[in-house]
């Protein structure tokens, strides 16, 4: 998992939580390198998890809602640092729909060796957008934050429902999309 | 834990963070520089093989053009052939008035030695060989029968000259300035054996002046065109040479038959490699495809009209100079 996702984790643990819960997190978390990331490193996903768990353990939130809240987070912090890739996107649906097919091969060239999760998205008529997750680590609440986060930022009124399953390709999670 | 502690320990991990992103940093830049060196030796094999493959195809143009030459070769033999045959004639018959006008000397020199008494019979005996000799006809036939076989050899000449010119190694493939309807009407010569017979030619030459070329290699496109052409007429037919300009940077040349047409399936083919519908053994399928190729080189372009059962019409156009087609950035190829 790419370093920038644990140094957004801490910045956004310090500013909502302070410093103290940063540092216990670390402490609680039991990391190898005692917590130094760095953005443009790559570290194993089970720290992303260690972490949240510690996290969850110093505040009392439980795990998916902690996740969740970071994925949207993270939503807004990719917007400041990537503003091009919003520059002639004006809707949440076309902003999801462009992730598998403009993001990630953006990320791609700065990172040939990323392993990305997938985003295949389809609308069976113009006012749904579904959005089918897939990634080995299994971060759907991950997913369900980002997706949030967009929907948040576009400030549209959208209904978003959540579907975990599993298919002859593996475990995944189905987003629905409903406009009003 | 206090503030202090807290920030020192942030410190610490900031620090170790950095490192980590120096000792990345230095990591990719090896990689690049690695990738780098790849990319540089992958551009040499690139341009070795390209080198390799220029080379092949000059080889091939080469190989073609001396294809042409062989099945030109019996044409060629017989245009030289009938002059040589006149002139050993003219010889022959040189040589008889050599012996007549002998005798008629030696009838001179018995005229002039002859005592007076019997210079009435030498003069009448002189008489006798210039009648013998047909005098009058050798006076006026000799000088004309030198200028025939002066002609006849002349005529070997051009075409021993012609054919060297036209199977010169393609791998000397300099630009010159060159008269183009002059290097057809040149490579006309190497082939009219095998059209003379057959093919009424009309020029529409439009004075097209210099053009900057490979002059071999584009006679060799005329050859192909101009043999195709032979060979689409049958028994009988005509081959229209024109050509023009096309405003000030660029010119055409065509050459048409009245013959039987290429057909509307094999018209997207006629310039694939190993493309021919003539029978084994005659056609090598790469005339078409090298001419393309070469024009390609000029940067111009070949076009090919035959409208169902209306013979076939071949356009060239090219550029007049490599420089205003490098320098206008669009050949005519590209239009």
């Amino acid at each position: 998992m790419k370093g920038m996702v644990f140094t957004e984790l801490m910045d956004m643990v310090e500013a909502t939580f302070g410093s103290e819960v940063l540092e216990n997190m670390i402490d609680g978390a039991q990391l190898p390198h005692g917590g130094a990331y760095t953005a443009v490193g790559s570290y194993p996903h089970e720290e992303i998890v260690r972490l949240v768990q510690a996290l969850s353990e110093c505040t009392g939130i439980a795990v998916p809602d902690l996740v969740k809240a970071f994925g949207s987070y993270m939503f807004g912090r990719f917007h400041e640092m990537y503003g091009r890739f919003f520059s002639d996107v004006h809707h949440a649906f076309d902003f999801l729909a462009s992730v598998e097919t403009y993001v990630h091969q953006e990320v791609r060239k700065l990172y040939p060796d990323a392993e990305l999760p997938t985003f295949e998205t389809y609308q069976p008529d113009p006012g749904c957008l579904v959005m089918v997750y897939r990634s080995k680590r299994g971060f759907g609440d991950l997913a369900e934050g980002l997706v949030i986060g967009a929907i948040q930022h576009f400030d549209e009124k959208i209904t978003l429902t959540r579907e975990d399953f599993e298919d002859a390709q593996g475990k995944a999670t189905r987003f629905t999309l409903q406009q009003h | 834990m206090d503030e202090i502690t807290a920030l020192q320990r942030r410190l610490a991990r900031e620090r170790a963070a950095r490192q980590e992103a120096e000792r990345l940093l230095e990591e990719k830049s090896l990689q690049l520089y690695e990738s780098h060196q790849a990319l540089l030796r992958r551009n040499a094999e690139l341009q070795n093989a390209n080198a390799q493959l220029e080379a092949t195809h000059l080889q091939l143009l080469q190989s073609e053009k001396l294809a042409s030459v062989g099945q030109l070769a019996a044409g060629v033999a017989h245009e030289i052939n009938n002059p040589v045959g006149f002139v050993l004639s003219n010889l022959n018959t040189l040589k008889r008035y050599l012996e007549d006008m002998l005798q008629v000397i030696q009838a001179y020199q018995g005229v002039v030695e002859a005592p007076d008494p019997q210079r009435a019979t030498a003069i009448r005996q002189l008489d006798q060989a210039k009648q013998a000799a047909d005098w009058e006809f050798l006076c006026e036939d000799l000088p004309a029968m030198l200028v025939e076989s002066s002609d006849g050899l002349e005529r070997v000449r051009v075409i021993v000259q012609d054919l060297k010119d036209f199977s010169r190694a393609g791998t000397h493939a300099t630009w010159l300035e060159a008269d183009l309807e002059h290097e057809l009407e040149r490579t006309l010569k190497v082939c009219w054996n095998a059209l003379k017979y057959k093919a009424t030619i009309v020029r529409e030459y439009g004075q097209i002046g210099l053009v900057e070329c490979i002059p071999s290699q584009i006679n060799q496109v005329f050859l192909n065109l101009l043999t195709n052409a032979g060979h689409a007429l049958g028994d009988a037919g005509t081959i229209w040479l024109r050509s023009g300009t096309e405003g000030p940077d660029a010119l055409w040349l065509e050459v048409e038959d009245s013959g039987c047409g290429i057909p509307p399936e094999n018209l997207g083919k006629i310039f694939d490699p190993f493309f021919t519908t003539k029978p084994v053994g005659t056609g090598t399928g790469l005339g078409l495809s090298l001419s393309y190729g070469i024009i390609a080189t000029h940067l111009g372009r070949i076009e090919v009209f035959s409208p169902p059962g209306q013979g076939a019409r071949f356009r060239i156009t090219l550029p007049r100079h490599r420089a205003a087609e490098a320098a206008s950035g669009s050949a005519p190829g590209n239009t």
